[in-house]
């Protein structure tokens, strides 16, 4: 497949996913900004008494500024990045529905709407196809969905130095300058990488009903696994296959949460920790048989997926 | 094989297509050569869409298919650079602009003349910026012929590709098909129920009856086998000696259709005259004549 080849396909997986891909996170955004702005102008005129941890009161949003400029630049660094992803939190959160409807139409609309016998007459193979799809969910609709956080962080800085401005503080000293997002971004791009990973098979199961379901693909994702799961409980009184796609969807990475990780902080940072914890973990999970056994799997479903779209009709 | 396959565009030997106990296709051998356009004519549900089908690679079937030398089921993709299709009615996407379908044959295929279809599609109403979902039925057939017109193929199937259209635009289509797309390294099959509005531009005549092939010959050879007589019904008796496939009432006179008669024989009981495809394929399908 050449250059030429790929950008058609993908511009084509735009067109189609546009909704999904742009519009509400484009939608999401707005709303975002709109709070932001419109907060911050409200918090100056309303914020008289702001009480702290430990009992100290503040008066007004300079003198927040003030007490702010005082704290320990790594605590500033912190609570200023933090902001900036809890901020965008709500863009990142749509990527899971994302990816699960995208990947269900994937295979789905074209059998539906019956173009897939005009996308057939054109010198693509079925697994040109397959992939051009996968790639549009899981690699370009996040690719996008980050463009819009980092365009929604860069606007948070801006209002917040604004803010610092307007009421006689440096935008650098207080904002700007401790903002550093760039080692949290790299940490969320491995997370969801190494999560993609141990998902395939998930997303090649998403795929395959995709390619397979007569009508309501969601319906056959959730409920043949769920029949699986269930006729494991009561054959053999055992959740194995379930606990196993729970593992798949997210489990692994529970890690995450454990304050083990978050302890080390004062030595040598949380985010090298984490990113530490990042490559011990794909590391691991090159060399575990269950991550092999998933991969195997995957390729499985997604050999179906292809099969099924080639001997459509 | 011998060189002279290396023309055939199709080649089936005993292909073969069954849905459970239905055989659709029913061991059908034959070869299309490179310049013909071949009229694929049967009746609805005879196999004519599922033998296309398998010549395009958008089944899987018994027996031995080569389409220009390839297997259309393994080398689908491949082919496609070479083989141009409309197998159905409103297949393009629905969701895109007719700009953005044309972005796509364009980044895609390596045969698509972007200013040819841009300058079939000016002879249309079609405008470049609407969605084909906005289309009316006859503007997507449109849309689609001219892309399909606009691909310089060696292998070109349509199936039923006028369904929709009024009758100029048919007559149009059919006419620019002949004069501005196919040549002699060209091969069209097509299929349609409009089988008078095709006739003068077919080089050949297929028909498929329950999945098998009942006639494969070329317009030449069927008027020279087949002729239509019409006599005075005093002489009808006459004529039914010599053997007729058919025969009909025909505002008081008489006609029959022969198969390989004598034709000076014929011309003593009255005029001839040469039987039209629908004509001869009602006789061929039912005995009688419409």
């Amino acid at each position: 497949m050449n250059t030429q080849t790929a950008k058609a396909l993908m511009t084509r997986e735009f067109i189609d996913n546009r909704m999904g891909f742009f519009t509400i996170p484009a939608i999401i955004s707005a709303i975002l900004l709109a709070v932001l702005i419109i907060s911050s102008i409200s918090a100056q005129l309303n914020v008289a008494t702001i009480e702290l941890d430990h009992g100290e009161r503040i008066e007004g949003f300079g003198a927040l500024l003030d007490h702010f400029s005082q704290v320990e630049l790594e605590q500033r660094r912190e609570i200023i990045t933090g902001a900036m992803f809890a901020f965008v939190m709500p863009v990142i959160l749509i990527l899971p529905f994302v990816i699960l409807f995208s990947l269900l139409s994937s295979l789905y609309d074209d059998r539906r709407n019956r173009s897939i016998l005009f996308w057939k007459s054109m010198p693509v193979s079925d697994g040109t196809e397959v992939a051009s799809k996968f790639t549009a969910s899981v690699i370009m609709a996040p690719a996008i969905l980050i463009g819009f956080a980092l365009v929604l962080q860069v606007a948070f800085l801006a209002v917040a130095s604004i803010v610092a401005v307007a009421h006689g503080g440096s935008a650098w000293s207080l904002i700007l300058g401790p903002a550093q997002p760039l080692s949290t971004w790299f940490f969320a791009i491995g997370q969801y990488l190494l999560w993609a990973l141990w998902a395939l098979p998930v997303l090649g199961w998403l795929m395959l009903v995709s390619a397979a379901a007569p009508k309501a693909p969601l319906l056959f994702a959730i409920v043949i696994p769920f029949v699986v799961a269930l006729l494991e409980e009561l054959a053999f009184d055992t959740n194995h296959f379930f606990f196993w796609i729970v593992n798949r969807i997210g489990g692994f990475h529970a890690k995450i949460g454990d304050p083990a990780i978050w302890d080390k902080e004062g030595d040598i940072g949380v985010n090298l920790v984490l990113a530490q914890d990042l490559a011990t973990r794909f590391g691991d999970s090159l060399v575990t048989v269950d991550f092999w056994l998933g991969t195997v799997i995957a390729v499985g479903l997604f050999w179906g997926a292809i099969q099924l779209r080639r001997f459509y009709r | 094989m011998s060189a002279a396959n290396s023309h055939n565009v199709v080649e089936a030997r005993g292909l073969t297509k069954t849905y459970g106990t239905l055989r659709a296709v029913d061991n059908i051998s034959f070869d299309i050569p490179t310049g013909r356009i071949i009229g694929v004519i049967g009746s609805n549900g005879a196999g004519k869409t599922t033998m296309l089908n398998a010549v395009l690679g958008l089944l899987p079937y018994d027996g031995e298919l080569k389409v220009l030398g390839k297997d259309p089921l393994k080398d689908r993709a491949e082919l496609m650079h070479d083989v141009c299709f409309i197998a159905d009615v409103a297949t393009l996407p629905r969701w895109m602009r007719v700009s953005q379908v044309l972005d796509y044959v364009e980044g895609v295929h390596d045969r698509f003349d972007r200013a040819k279809a841009h300058a079939y599609l000016a002879r249309t109403e079609i405008p470049l910026n609407k969605r084909i979902r906005g289309l009316s039925k006859g503007m997507t057939v449109q849309l689609h012929l001219s892309i399909v017109m606009a691909i310089d193929a060696k292998l070109l199937v349509l199936d039923e590709p006028t369904l929709g259209l009024d009758i100029i635009f048919r007559k149009r289509f059919y006419s620019n098909l002949l004069a501005d797309y196919f040549d002699e390294d060209k091969t069209i099959i097509v299929t349609t129920h409009q089988v008078e509005e095709i006739e003068h531009i077919l080089t050949d005549a297929l028909f498929i009856k329950d999945g098998r092939i009942d006639l494969y010959a070329s317009l030449e050879e069927l008027a020279e086998t087949y002729t239509q007589l019409v006599t005075d019904t005093a002489r009808a008796d006459e004529a039914r000696a010599l053997g007729p496939l058919a025969e009909r009432d025909l505002l008081g006179r008489k006609a029959f259709v022969f198969e390989g008669a004598d034709k000076a024989k014929l011309a003593e009981l009255g005029e001839l005259h040469r039987i039209g495809l629908s004509d001869l394929f009602v006789v061929r399908m039912t005995g009688e004549m419409a």
